[in-house]
């Protein structure tokens, strides 16, 4: 059924006489719907909004991000926030997605399958403001949400990471989540650990923790981060994680690069940047944020280009996750895959090289389109069919023509000897287990959030482009594998989800390689003029998201345009943001586990592998 | 054993060479000229990340481990700043960073005739590269630490630096 006609009905008989000002803005029809179609509300009473959000996330909707501005600041002196919700996975999720394929119209009602978006604004006072923010910035999770609404902040790093620890009650979710327990010795519980108590001079036994502050600066190759536990014995009592040491102000960044004789090159210049949010993610990264822009300019890219653009993002997909196999791998031990994995991710980043003329296949997109020298490379080899240089670097880790030919043969590969052996499913199993309803209440998204039994996942959701076919989404919505058998949140699931997503990326590449009818297409590639162009013809102060689902999860861009023509304000949620807050969860809710000692913590790290940068910004 | 080596191709002996390397590395940037293998170097290797994308540790992990497995060349990895003789720094340093910076780089043992060294690594770490605006970048960056002159600096740019561009270019700077 269509959730997003629901809400919009719902939201618009509740609030009519609060004078709230509605709008729905969706994509051009004609354009392979490069987003999902969203639904705009403006709010003037914070209860009001409260309300209507509450019965949001009442129906299956949450909140993805929050996004303060002062757009307004300049005129009435009042902040603006706006808050993105959009749907929870459902159990019908496949059935609407044929339903819309087949019922495809122009009304607002079919176009809305299952992804879309509701938007609510605000226009906020000062005194709530203020209260707001605070809980923001636990959302948020770093020191500026906006330059100028925090800046009378004192600029010293022991306030922010003050600031940034956890709240106890997290705004966004509206639920009360006990993330610390308190464990002061007067009123705790006895531990099960008798060994590790004393008795005090009234007689009582209490525990004793010894406390093991890990960081900033850590003995590897690691961005830095402060991570407090505290133990009883070697059991982790509790842990914090306090991040903040590589923030360097990433969407001031965006902002500062407005001022120029030109401002509409900030747009241009916009995607260096958000290729450095995260570089390890950077092809999702500069995705998302094309999508936004493209879709502020109203210029929408060719299908071919969304393919490449696709094809782009599983590559990523498949190298991070190989490489998360491979650090889980040497976490538990077991060297000879680890290094075998090393091999094979150097001789992937080496194609990519020839194919993108970057490693990390960064810097390959530009507005529009696919930067030229890539585009070409790419389109001349993926338009031949699944290349067979990939499948040969990926035979000796998976092999992908396993998958049509005999499946009663033993699979002798490296993913199945780390599968199957006893010692590293020993290790792995019922660690650090993340469960469900936590999963889904504390907003974790990705492989994270899908290892415990989620279906949170934008290609599903939000499908663009060549995700669009119901071949490909057939293929996402499988969740039947041999690797993927429990969802339970430990991080076997979260290798497991690892190596599924590996084959589920290899399958949908042979389905889009396979597909000739991409090719035909002889739509005229967008120019990044055009779209610079675009920009311009749009009215000042007005908004788009960009999204897609990178390898950690689903990535988001919020843009907004200025006066100038240039970058007014970005807005980025990695899906970092999130998952570190659900790693501490998970760090601190495995007290009934006597397995859970600090040793443990570095291979539960290593399963969320979570991106400092991303977080930070 | 449920896991038959025999049946694979075994890697372990196929870590590249060092021509290789110096021509992956001359082809990542062109003004980088070949040189011949170096001996005798150790330099124990600290690593710090003062505000990186992340994009740096994933080519700076790559040099340790294989096929590049920089030890050979006498680069090798250490735990704490106490052992090192070069400091690798990442990043653009922010305001968050620049007192672990500082501790860290004072760890570092000095005198003896032999000095700290410095490495920096990527664009950001030498001119703020993309994060070039950055709000909370430390103004002259990394000289606020170390000054000018009182530390051997080698400077390793891109963004981020290829791992075959890291090992070629550091042990040519380093035994100049």
């Amino acid at each position: 059924m269509n959730r997003l006609a629901e809400a919009v009905k719902r939201i618009r008989s509740s609030t009519e006489k609060n004078g709230t000002v509605f709008e729905i803005w969706r994509p051009e029809p004609d354009q392979d719907f490069a987003n999902s179609p969203e639904a705009h509300f403006a709010f003037e009473d914070f209860d009001v909004l409260k309300e209507e959000a509450e019965s949001l996330l009442n129906n299956d909707w949450r909140l993805v991000m929050a996004v303060p501005t002062n757009e307004t600041d300049l005129i009435i002196n009042k902040k603006k926030i706006y808050f993105l919700f959009t749907i929870e996975p459902g159990s019908n999720v496949n059935e609407s997605f044929s339903e819309a394929q087949s019922s495809q119209k122009n009304t607002v009602s079919n176009s809305c399958f299952t992804g879309s978006f509701v938007v609510f604004e605000w226009m906020a006072e000062d005194e709530k403001l203020t209260w707001v923010i605070d809980k923001l910035k636990d959302f948020d999770h770093k020191r500026q949400n906006n330059v100028t609404i925090n800046s009378t902040r004192e600029d010293k790093p022991e306030n922010y990471l003050q600031d940034i620890k956890f709240l106890k009650q997290l705004f966004p979710y509206f639920h009360e989540i006990n993330l610390y327990f308190n464990y002061s010795t007067s009123d705790g519980k006895p531990l099960p650990y008798p060994e590790f108590k004393r008795e005090n001079h009234e007689g009582e036994f209490i525990p004793v923790y010894s406390r093991v502050i890990v960081g900033p600066v850590h003995a590897g190759v690691i961005p830095p981060g402060r991570f407090t536990f505290d133990l009883v014995g070697e059991r982790v009592h509790q842990a914090a994680i306090d991040l903040g040491y590589t923030h360097k102000g990433t969407e001031a960044i965006f902002e500062k690069l407005a001022d120029q004789e030109r401002p509409e090159m900030s747009w241009k210049q916009g995607l260096k940047v958000a290729g450095a949010v995260a570089g390890d993610m950077a092809a999702a990264h500069e995705c998302a944020y094309c999508r936004a822009v493209e879709a502020l300019a109203g210029v929408y890219p060719t299908q071919t280009t969304n393919w490449l653009r696709a094809i782009l993002i599983e590559l990523e997909r498949i190298v991070n996750h190989l490489n998360d196999v491979g650090t889980i791998a040497r976490g538990v031990a077991f060297e000879k895959p680890a290094t075998h994995i090393w091999m094979i991710r150097e001789e992937l980043r080496e194609l990519f090289f020839e194919w993108t003329g970057s490693r990390l296949l960064r810097g390959c997109l530009r507005l529009g389109g696919i930067g030229d020298s890539a585009q070409e490379k790419l389109f001349n080899v993926w338009s031949k069919g699944f290349p067979d240089r990939l499948s040969e670097i990926l035979k000796a880790f998976y092999d992908p023509i396993r998958l049509s030919s005999d499946p009663k043969k033993e699979p002798d590969d490296l993913i199945h000897a780390l599968w199957k052996h006893p010692g590293v499913r020993d290790r792995i199993k019922d660690l650090g287990v993340l469960k469900r309803q936590d999963a889904i209440s504390l907003g974790a998204v990705g492989p994270v959030a899908r290892s415990a039994g989620s279906e949170r996942d934008f290609r599903k959701q939000h499908p663009w482009g060549p995700y669009r076919d119901s071949k490909i989404q057939d293929i996402l919505h499988e969740d039947r594998d041999e690797f993927y058998d429990e969802k339970n949140g430990d991080a076997m699931s979260r290798l497991a989800i690892r190596l599924h997503e590996i084959t589920i990326s290899l399958r949908l590449l042979h389905e889009w390689s396979a597909e000739k009818a991409r090719f035909t297409d002889n739509a005229k590639e967008k120019q990044e003029e055009e779209v610079l162009e675009g920009i311009q013809q749009a009215p000042a102060y007005i908004y788009r998201l960009g999204y897609c689902e990178g390898w950690r999860g689903e990535v988001i861009y919020w843009v907004m345009k200025g006066e100038d023509h240039g970058i007014f304000r970005v807005k980025v949620r990695d899906p970092s943001t999130i998952n570190w807050r659900v790693m501490e969860h998970t760090l601190n809710s495995q007290s009934e586990r006597p397995r859970m000692g600090i040793a443990c913590f570095p291979l539960i790290n290593k399963s969320f592998n979570l991106s400092y940068s991303g977080n930070d910004l | 054993m449920m896991w038959k080596s025999n049946s694979h191709r075994l890697r372990w002996g196929k870590s590249l060479s060092w021509q290789e390397i110096c021509r992956r590395a001359a082809r990542d940037h062109r003004d980088f000229q070949p040189l011949s293998k170096p001996h005798g170097l150790s330099i124990a290797i600290r690593h710090l990340d003062c505000g990186s994308c992340g994009a740096c540790e994933l080519e700076l992990t790559a040099v340790f481990d294989a096929p590049y497995l920089a030890e050979r060349f006498g680069l090798y990895l250490v735990a704490s700043p106490r052992e090192a003789d070069l400091l690798a720094v990442t990043g653009v340093l922010n305001k968050n960073m620049f007192e672990a910076a500082q501790a860290t780089y004072q760890a570092m043992p000095e005198g003896g005739g032999s000095s700290r060294m410095v490495a920096l690594i990527g664009d950001c770490a030498v001119h703020g590269g993309p994060l070039e605006h950055s709000p909370e970048r430390i103004p002259g960056q990394y000289d606020s630490i170390w000054g000018n002159g009182e530390s051997r600096k080698f400077i390793i740019p891109g963004c981020p630096p290829s791992a075959a561009f890291i090992i070629a270019n550091l042990a040519a700077q380093i035994s100049q």
